[in-house]
C-alpha cells in the first residue's frame, strides 16, 4: 500500500510538473477550492495526502472533508491530478452570507441602509439599487431606495440574493393646529398635518388618531402647561400649549322663557371664568364666573345669543312693554266714602297688582279698588310688576243723617204768606241741607198737584208758576216731596202754608230771606221802606 | 212818617206796592244797597232800582219821586 501511495505521489508530482502552467491559467476557483480538501486556503501535500488516504473510495455524504476532487462520485488518480495540478496555490475562501440586517421583508425608507454580514469578506459586489461599501465582512448598501416594493439583488463573487423590501416615503412634520404656544380647552384636540402618513405615532398626552397624513390628537388634557411631544418612525415634535379650564353654563337668572321688561338684567353663571364673551343683545359685564346682561331689552320676542370661547347658547325671552301709571281718581288726598272707589289709569294693562286695602278689578289698563274702607285716614298702596304708588285719602264716617231743609220762600206753618208777591216772582224755593235728588210738588189742601213745576237740583228744590196756577189768597197749600241724599238717606217735604187775603194796600213785611222772590220778582213796580225800629 | 206811608200806600195800590224791611234784623238787603240812613226808600221796577230817596219826605213829593220813576202819571 505504501508502495502504491509513494507511486501516486511520484506520478502526482510529475503530472503537477507537467501542466503547473497549464493549471495556474485556467485555474477555476471551483476545483481549486474542491482541490484544498483541508479547505486550509492552501494546496499542498496535506491535500494530497487526504486523496490518497481516500484513494479509490466512494465518499458518503456524512463526509466533512471531500477528496472527489472532480466530483465523479470516485477518489481516484484524477482527483489526484486536480490536486497535484493546482499543488502550492493558494484558494479564496467562499464568502457566505450571513444575515441581512434589516430582513427581508421589512419596511424602509429611502435613506436607510441594509447591511449584509458575510463570514468572509465578499468580492466582486454588484447591487441592483443603491451603493454598497464594503467593510471587511459587511457590505453595507445606502439608498436613497425609490419609494414602493424594493427587490434588491445583491451579487458577489461566490453568490448572490435577492431581497424584498417596502420603501416607506417618510413623513416630515407640516403644521398643527391650533400652533404651539396657543390656549386650549382640556377637551379640544389638536391636528399635526405631515406631508406623507407617519407611522409609529406615539404622543405624551391625549390619544392620537391617524388619518392619512393627519394625526388628531384629543385630550382630556390636564389644565395647566402641556408640553405635548408628538414622536412617529421618523422624527419627533414637541408642542407647548396652555391648557385653560373651559367654562361651562350652569344657570341663568331669570330662567329662559320668563317675562321681563326693557331693563331686566339676565345673569349667567358659569362654572370657571368664561372668555370671550359676546351677546347678541344688551351689554354684557363679566364678573369671575357670572356675566351680567344688562338691557334696554327691545319690548318683544328676546331670542339672546351668548358666545363664549367654549360654546354658546341662546336664550328666550318675553319682553314687555313697562307699564306706567297715568292717573288716578279721585285726587289723592280728597274724601272718600266707605263705600267709595278708586280708580287708576295705567297707559297698558298692569300685572301683578295688589292693593294694600280694598279689592280691585283689573279692566284693560284700568284697576278699580272698592272698599269698604275703615273710617279715618286711608293709607293706600298699590303695586304692580312695574311700581307702586302710596296714596293718602280721607275716609269719611258713614252718612246716615238725613238731608234737611234749612230755608226757603216759605216755611211750614206760615200763614198770611202774600200770594202776591209769590205769584210775581213765580217761584218758591226750598233750601236743603245737603246736595239731594227726589221730588216736589205743590198741591193743594186736599192733595191735588196744583200745576206748579217742580224741580230738585242741588242743595235746593224749587216749584216755578205755570201761568194760570197762581196762588189765591186765603188758601191752604202743601208742598209735598221726598228727597234723599247720596247715602240714600231720605227725607219727606211736608211745608204747609196759607196765604194772606189779597194785597189790599197795606204794606208787606219783606226779609232777607224773601226780598229777592217778593221784591225783585214782582212784575208790579214796589217801593221798600228801609226802616229802623222804633 | 210811617202813618204817611200807609196813606201812600193804601191810596196808590192799584199802581205800586209799598213794602217795609226792618233794616236792622235784615242787614243782608240793607248791606247789598248800601242803605246807611233810616228811613230810605227805593223804588225797584223790573228787577232794578229805579229810584232812591231818603228822610223825611213829604207825601206830594214822595208820590211824584215814586211815579215819576215807574213813569206814571198821576191823573
Amino acid at each position: 500500500m505504501k508502495k502504491l501511495i509513494c507511486s501516486l505521489l511520484t506520478l502526482s508530482l510529475a503530472l503537477f510538473v507537467l501542466t503547473a502552467s497549464y493549471a495556474q491559467e485556467d485555474a477555476d476557483i471551483d476545483i481549486l477550492r474542491a482541490a484544498d480538501v483541508n479547505t486550509d486556503g492552501m494546496i499542498n501535500i496535506l491535500d494530497l495526502v487526504l486523496v490518497a488516504g481516500f484513494f479509490g473510495e466512494t465518499p458518503t455524504e456524512e463526509q466533512t472533508l471531500n477528496p472527489d476532487i472532480n466530483g465523479d462520485g470516485k477518489i481516484n488518480i484524477l482527483d489526484l491530478v486536480l490536486v497535484a495540478s493546482h499543488f502550492g496555490e493558494t484558494v479564496r475562501l467562499p464568502a457566505v452570507l450571513e444575515g441581512v440586517e434589516p430582513g427581508g421583508g421589512s419596511e424602509l425608507i429611502p435613506n436607510d441602509s441594509i447591511m449584509l454580514m458575510f463570514d468572509h469578506p465578499p468580492e466582486d459586489i454588484t447591487v441592483s439599487e443603491g451603493v454598497f461599501t464594503i467593510t471587511d465582512n459587511t457590505v453595507t448598501i445606502t439608498g436613497p431606495f425609490t419609494p414602493g416594493t424594493l427587490e434588491l439583488t445583491v451579487t458577489w463573487a461566490d453568490g448572490s440574493e435577492t431581497r424584498n423590501y417596502t420603501i416607506r416615503q417618510p413623513a416630515d412634520f407640516m403644521s398643527s393646529e391650533p400652533e404651539s404656544g396657543s390656549e386650549l380647552i382640556p377637551n379640544d384636540s389638536i391636528t399635526l398635518t405631515f406631508d406623507h402618513p407617519p407611522e409609529d405615532v406615539t404622543v405624551s398626552e391625549g390619544v392620537a388618531t391617524i388619518t392619512d397624513n393627519t394625526v388628531t390628537i384629543t385630550g382630556p388634557f390636564t389644565p395647566g402647561t402641556l408640553e405635548l411631544t408628538i414622536t412617529w418612525a421618523d422624527d419627533s415634535e414637541t408642542l407647548n400649549y396652555t391648557v385653560r379650564q373651559s367654562a361651562a353654563l350652569e344657570r341663568v337668572e331669570p330662567a329662559v322663557a320668563s317675562e321681563l321688561i326693557p331693563n331686566d338684567s339676565i345673569t349667567l353663571t358659569f362654572d370657571h371664568p368664561p372668555e370671550d364673551v359676546t351677546v347678541s343683545e344688551g351689554v354684557e359685564t363679566i364678573t369671575d364666573n357670572t356675566v351680567t346682561i344688562t338691557g334696554p331689552f327691545t319690548p318683544g320676542t328676546l331670542e339672546l345669543t351668548v358666545t363664549w370661547a367654549d360654546g354658546s347658547e341662546t336664550l328666550d325671552y318675553t319682553v314687555r312693554q313697562l307699564v306706567g301709571l297715568e292717573r288716578v281718581e279721585p285726587t289723592v288726598e280728597s274724601e272718600l266714602t266707605v263705600d267709595g272707589s278708586i280708580t287708576l289709569t295705567f297707559d297698558n294693562p298692569p300685572k301683578d297688582v295688589t292693593v294694600s286695602e280694598g279689592v280691585f278689578t283689573i279692566t284693560g289698563s284700568t284697576v278699580t279698588i272698592t272698599g269698604p274702607f275703615t273710617p279715618g285716614t286711608l293709607e293706600l298702596t298699590i303695586t304692580w310688576a312695574d311700581g307702586s304708588v302710596a296714596y293718602t285719602y280721607t275716609v269719611a264716617e258713614p252718612d246716615t243723617e238725613s238731608p234737611s231743609i234749612t230755608g226757603g220762600t216759605i216755611s211750614d206753618g206760615d200763614e198770611d204768606v202774600k200770594a202776591e208777591a209769590i205769584n210775581s216772582g213765580a217761584l218758591i224755593e226750598i233750601a236743603f241741607s245737603e246736595e239731594v235728588s227726589g221730588t216736589i210738588a205743590l198741591q193743594t189742601e186736599a192733595g191735588d198737584d196744583v200745576g206748579w213745576l217742580g224741580k230738585i237740583e242741588g242743595s235746593k228744590g224749587t216749584l216755578e208758576l205755570v201761568k194760570g196756577k197762581e196762588l189765591d189768597p186765603e188758601t191752604t197749600y202743601v208742598i209735598a216731596g221726598k228727597v234723599e241724599d247720596a247715602a240714600g238717606n231720605e227725607t219727606d217735604i211736608d211745608i204747609t202754608f196759607v196765604t194772606a187775603s189779597a194785597y189790599d194796600g197795606i204794606p208787606i213785611e219783606v226779609t232777607d230771606a224773601d226780598f229777592e222772590t217778593v221784591v225783585l220778582g214782582s212784575k208790579i213796580p214796589i217801593v221798600v221802606d228801609f226802616y229802623k225800629d222804633g | 212818617m210811617a202813618p204817611v206811608v200807609a196813606e201812600i200806600a193804601l191810596e196808590y195800590k192799584d199802581t205800586f206796592i209799598v213794602a217795609k224791611l226792618n233794616a236792622i234784623n235784615n242787614p243782608k238787603t240793607s248791606l247789598k244797597y248800601q242803605v246807611r240812613g233810616h228811613p230810605t226808600y227805593l223804588v225797584f221796577q223790573d228787577e232794578k232800582v229805579v229810584k232812591r230817596f231818603g228822610g223825611q219826605t213829604p207825601k206830594g213829593e214822595f208820590v211824584q219821586n215814586v211815579l215819576n220813576a215807574i213813569d206814571v202819571e198821576e191823573n
